[in-house]
């Protein structure tokens, strides 16, 4: 990595180990160039951000909700109320279609809300739209 | 839930204020009594007066007869023992008179004159006793010159003038006594029921206060143990919640694993999979989302009952437009025949469209293999209520089961024949009844099913 640039990275906090084999095997077929970097719980997630989240330069967080240590809504939180982090994309990707989860998420500033896909063919599809979406954008202005 | 026997404020005060009103007139009763006890006393004691006044005079006229007697005993008989009585009466009849000036007597005009011929009979009998002394004879002859009963004769009749006098007035004085006593009688009697009815008033406010604060205590013994049970049953809400959370999320994370490796498996399988092991692990995808679509309908169906329904007048014809639009890929051979317009009902808008996407998804999926689904919506206004069916040309329902498809997990065919989850009809049942209204099922035209729901027709377009 060359001194002063920062690389582009997906953030993917995600603590089920099977829902994460789909969504790493998904993420790979659909062919991005952009690093995938994975946090197992919500502290991993914050501890990532503060340290190394500054050096990259994240296109997407995929954050699920459901997260062991600290929470995938505080995860949230701190990402739209820190001032260095705050314009960091972050896709909710929850098996929750709670009306209640999505109006919180929306309320603490998530950029969108994806419930998980049953079957790999529609984790792809999911990737996919995610990966067009999110990834290919060029975040810098 | 709470008892409120609070008695009116208007009955309280009203209670009250007769309370004092009695009381007050009780107390004016009272004083009434005593002004009137006290001039009965008064006049009793003119009545008692003048019954002492006609005494009075009577013994006066006893007295002065008395002394006569002793007068004309002593003429007669000659022995000075005879003079006793008039001695006596001598002594008494001055008394006599001093006692009548000093009463207040009704003829008090006519008593100087009685003076006068008491003053001449007594100085009549003093003569002819002094004259006995010097001539007996002369003095027996004044006493048959009945001078003396001259005297005696006007001295009664001027006695019965003020007697006549004093009688009237007792007369007066008792009859007044006797109003006096009525009256005061009538008083006791009003101020004896006055009495009674302000310690009944008092009696019975005292009793409703004490059944007041009793019921205040219940009031507040029953506001805890209603709190203490909303608690208890907010509480068990709660876990409900929880476990429904639960079941949509830790439920589905491994039935997410199934249906992922068994997809995985197939595509990554290749050559080394033979086409029945590619079959059943189809089969196990398709588990799992039957499974999912399970979990789905549990979960609504238990929101039905949980959610508020807040409900509003709703136009049929754009709820069952947009219903089709939904169900586009599962009723995709269907032909559908809407009779509009269909009208309006008051109704929660998405629990509605959900109802009502459940039956025509219904009616789409149970129809004979060889058969091309054919639906046909109509409504029909029944008093205020609006009936909307669903028709089908299915394979319909028979009328033994019509209860029974309501509940939830019934079902009447195999999955493998009709796929669902059994929960379909019972959230359509639930859906109406939160709203207010009914569902139910009749044979079709066309030997398939016609299911109606039921709901209060909108006044006004929304």
């Amino acid at each position: 990595m060359t001194p002063g640039l920062r690389s582009d990275a997906l953030l993917v906090v995600e603590d089920d180990p099977d829902d994460l084999h789909f969504l790493t095997r998904a993420f790979r077929k659909t062919d991005s160039p952009v690093p995938m970097r994975v946090a197992r719980n919500g502290q991993e997630a914050i501890d990532y951000l503060v340290t190394e989240g500054l050096r990259d330069r994240l296109l997407a967080v995929l954050l699920d909700l459901k997260l062991p240590v600290r929470s995938g809504f505080e995860v949230l939180s701190h990402i739209k109320t820190d001032p260095h982090l705050r314009a960091t994309p972050v896709v909710i990707l929850t098996s929750s279609a709670e009306t209640l989860d999505l109006r919180q998420a929306y309320d603490l500033g998530a950029n969108s809300y994806l419930v998980k896909p049953a079957g790999s063919q529609a984790m792809l599809e999911l990737m996919s739209s995610v990966e067009r979406y999110w990834l290919r954008h060029n975040w810098i202005a | 839930m709470l008892l409120r026997p609070r008695l009116s404020a208007w009955t309280a005060w009203t209670g009250g204020a007769a309370l004092i009103v009695s009381l007050i007139l009780t107390l004016i009763g009272v004083v009434v009594i005593a002004a009137e006890l006290n001039t009965l006393h008064a006049d009793r004691l003119n009545v008692l007066q003048r019954e002492d006044n006609i005494q009075r005079l009577d013994v006066l006229q006893r007295d002065l007869r008395m002394a006569e007697t002793g007068q004309r005993g002593f003429l007669l008989i000659g022995d000075r023992r005879y003079l006793k009585p008039y001695e006596d009466a001598l002594d008494r009849v001055p008394k006599d008179l001093a006692d009548l000036r000093r009463t207040r007597l009704a003829g008090a005009a006519d008593l100087p004159r009685l003076q006068e011929l008491v003053d001449a009979k007594l100085t009549e009998l003093a003569l002819t006793i002094r004259l006995h002394r010097t001539s007996p004879e002369a003095a027996l002859a004044v006493v048959r010159s009945n001078v003396g009963q001259g005297y005696m004769d006007e001295i009664d009749a001027a006695a019965g003038v003020l007697l006549a006098h004093e009688q009237a007035r007792l007369r007066a004085d008792t009859l007044a006594l006797d109003k006096l006593a009525g009256g005061a009688a009538v008083a006791v009697g009003v101020t004896a029921i006055l009495a009674l009815l302000s310690g009944g008033l008092g009696i019975i406010l005292i009793l409703r206060n004490r059944r007041l604060g009793d019921l205040e205590k219940l009031n507040a013994t029953l506001e805890v143990r209603v709190s203490e049970r909303t608690e208890r049953l907010t509480e068990a809400n709660r876990e409900l919640d929880a476990f429904a959370y639960t079941i949509s999320h830790d439920l589905r994370a491994p039935l997410r694993a199934i249906h992922g490796y068994a997809e995985v498996i197939s595509e990554d399988g290749g050559e080394a999979l033979s086409d029945d092991l590619r079959t059943d692990l189809q089969k196990i995808a398709a588990a799992a989302t039957r499974m999912n679509r399970l979990i789905d309908d549990i979960l609504a169906y238990s929101k039905i009952s949980k959610e508020t329904m807040s409900v509003r007048p709703v136009g049929l014809d754009s709820l069952i437009g947009r219903s089709l639009v939904q169900l586009e890929a599962d009723c995709a051979n269907t032909t559908v025949e809407v009779a509009r317009p269909l009208g309006d009902v008051v109704a929660q808008p998405a629990a509605l469209q959900q109802a009502i996407e459940n039956l025509l998804s219904n009616a789409c999926k149970y129809v004979a293999p060889d058969t091309s689904p054919k639906i046909r919506v109509r409504s029909e206004r029944r008093g205020p209520q609006l009936r909307l069916w669903i028709e089908d040309n299915g394979i319909g329902v028979a009328p033994e089961h019509y209860e029974r498809i309501f509940k939830p997990f019934e079902r009447l065919h195999g999955v493998e024949t009709y796929p669902g989850t059994g929960i379909g009809l019972a959230i359509v049942q639930r859906v109406m009844e939160r709203m207010g209204g009914s569902c139910g099922v009749e044979p079709s035209a066309e030997g398939g099913s016609a299911f109606w729901i039921e709901l209060p027709e909108a006044e006004a377009p929304p």
